[in-house]
């Protein structure tokens, strides 16, 4: 077995908000290995982002610790810190922002290799050719701004900025929900082609476990900062261990009418981030809730040799009654 | 905008240029100040004295034209004056959390204090002129431009391209410079010309007070100041002036407005 790319180590993000604080991300743990693509799922506010951003280091974790390639990030700054991001980049939700509006294409794939010292200055306009060829987009492309090409395509080119720095992790946070369906189809296409060619791996976060399906080698559910199940791609959806992976994926539309569930939605809210509840966070809409569940915090165990759920009833309740 | 120049760009260019050579050149042709002879006061415009005269004899014609190198250099010295430490301060003020309380309390106090006390005051220490006068209209202006950009970065900074020039490496002084000052740039043309137009305005007040420059070497504001007393007799000593900086101020807006579609490529039909 190879080494892991990336170890997180249970990691704690609080915000300071006025006199409370809001616990985004509240111990998250995993590792990743070249090749795999790990999709993080959850609703909105569930921590998914704010744990991207720590892992490609944009922001800093309140406790725990992120190693890339075994080293600790967090004993990086300044310089060292702007180097060693080569390795690991992000992609962003909405291609029509993360792209600087002044600057063309081809500027802002030169601004990695230029930080990284890659290539002279006379073969970058080579390089950035062929990172817009390993995109699928031309040439000419490097000429153009942000505003003149469409959603997917600026999606691409932030694509191709990401891999300028030849980057062994990719964090992609919602990198299709903001484009057309007809177009994600080709950007999450790119995305496999881009692990299955390379030593790569890749974190996709998604609110949507539908879209992971076709991507991700395996899925890790969030739930009000803590991963509550993860497992492999197939096992999770096929066989959910937690309720709430099973809420989410009753929540995926069907296309054939005939096949129409009869199982009712998940409801209400999850509860406020500022004020974690002191057992398990999802039992107010779980149906399978016990006086128990409100006792402690349930922690994440193995089930499986590769899966682990934060369900302390995972024993007693199969897939099939969840 | 590539097609060619559009009329606000032309018209404003022509009336900036033309207005610089005057008061580049009218100041060593015509003189300063026309010579007071008390026998031709207040003159009506005329073949004679195409502006007419004032109250001491003084061709308004040729302290209009020579009038435009003060009020230019007014303009101009409180816009770049108040735009280079405005924005140096709100740059740092909007980006770096930490340094924010400290420089915009520091503009807060600086913005409580009234523009022409000051005038008054740096008049008094440093003596009255062109070089007070600009510092005393381009102090109270620097707090105003300081909140502008650093409300302009505050959101600049939030974006995900910034970001991603972090998770390239670039360094804080690069996206300071290249990423977040160029997206501001819009909203500083407009302040640009805006401080301009009103520094010009301000002059005329602070020389009608007797802070602003000596009315031996015009500008625009002082030779309307100095007609103010006689305006039902002799309008023309303020229409004059007037309809110069009129023209000039609007002249700048246009430009401003003008240069700002132009480097901005969202604005723009094709690449700028």
């Amino acid at each position: 077995m190879t080494a892991p790319i990336l170890e997180a180590d249970n990691i704690v993000r609080h915000f300071p908000a006025g006199a409370s604080t809001v616990h985004a991300v509240n111990g998250v743990s995993l590792s990743l290995k070249a090749g795999e693509v790990l999709a993080v799922v959850g609703e909105s506010g569930c921590g998914k982002s704010t744990l991207g951003r720590i892992l490609v280091a944009l922001d800093r974790p309140t406790k725990g610790a992120v190693r890339m390639n075994g080293a600790d990030l967090s004993a990086l700054t300044g310089a060292a810190l702007r180097k060693s991001r080569a390795g690991f980049q992000m992609i962003f939700q909405d291609p029509g922002t993360s792209l600087n509006p002044r600057w063309t294409v081809g500027q802002s794939l030169r601004e990695p290799l230029e930080n990284f010292t890659i290539g002279t200055r006379r073969d970058r306009a080579e390089r950035v050719r062929d990172l817009l060829k390993r995109v699928g987009l031309r040439p000419e492309f490097a000429e153009r701004y942000p505003h003149e090409l469409s959603g997917g395509q600026k999606q691409r080119v932030a694509i191709a900025r990401a891999l300028a720095g030849s980057p062994r992790l990719l964090v992609a946070d919602e990198p299709v929900s903001a484009l057309d369906v007809s177009v994600r189809a080709q950007v999450i296409n790119l995305l496999s082609d881009l692990i299955a060619s390379g030593d790569l791996a890749l974190v996709f976060i998604s609110h949507d476990i539908g879209v992971v399906a076709h991507i991700s080698t395996r899925i890790a559910v969030m739930y009000l900062g803590r991963i509550v199940e993860i497992g492999p791609t197939a096992d999770v959806l096929h066989a959910p261990r937690h309720p709430y992976t099973r809420g989410l994926l009753d929540a995926v539309p069907v296309p054939d009418p005939e096949q129409r569930r009869t199982r009712t939605p998940l409801t209400g809210d999850p509860p406020s981030p500022i004020d974690l509840p002191a057992g398990c966070a999802f039992v107010a809409r779980c149906p399978h809730a016990i006086d128990a569940c409100r006792a402690s915090v349930p922690e994440l165990r193995a089930v499986s040799p590769a899966r682990s759920v934060a369900c302390i009833r995972s024993e007693e309740i199969s897939t099939d009654e969840l | 905008m590539k097609r060619g120049y559009s009329f606000p760009m032309v018209f404003g260019g022509t009336v900036i240029a033309a207005t610089l050579l005057c008061a580049l050149l009218a100041p060593m042709i015509l003189g300063y100040s026309d010579d007071i002879v008390m026998t031709r006061s207040m003159r009506a415009p005329g073949a004679e004295y195409w502006f007419g005269t004032d109250n001491l004899g003084r061709d308004i014609f040729v302290r209009t034209l020579s009038g435009a190198r003060n009020s230019v250099i007014v303009g101009i010295g409180v816009a770049g004056l108040t735009l280079l430490i405005g924005t140096a301060f709100g740059l740092l003020a909007g980006y770096f959390n930490r340094l924010d309380g400290a420089i915009m309390r520091m503009m807060d106090g600086l913005m409580a204090i009234p523009g022409v006390l000051l005038a008054i005051a740096l008049a008094a220490i440093l003596g009255s002129g062109l070089y007070t006068v600009v510092i005393a209209i381009a102090a109270p202006e620097i707090p105003r431009t300081a909140r502008l950009v650093r409300s302009v970065v505050l959101t600049i900074r939030e974006m995900p391209f910034v970001a991603a020039a972090i998770s390239v490496g670039s360094s804080t002084p690069k996206i300071l410079l290249r990423h977040i000052l160029p997206n501001a740039m819009p909203a500083l043309m407009v302040q640009a010309t805006f401080v301009c137009a009103s520094a010009i305005l301000t002059e005329a007040v602070l020389s009608f007070l007797g802070v602003g420059t000596s009315p031996d070497i015009p500008s625009w504001g002082n030779v309307m100041a100095g007609g103010r007393q006689f305006f039902r007799v002799a309008p023309w000593v303020i229409l004059f002036p007037g309809i110069f900086l009129s023209i000039f101020v609007l002249a700048i807006n246009l430009f401003g407005d003008a240069l700002r579609e132009r480097g901005d490529p969202m604005l723009s039909g094709r690449r700028a």
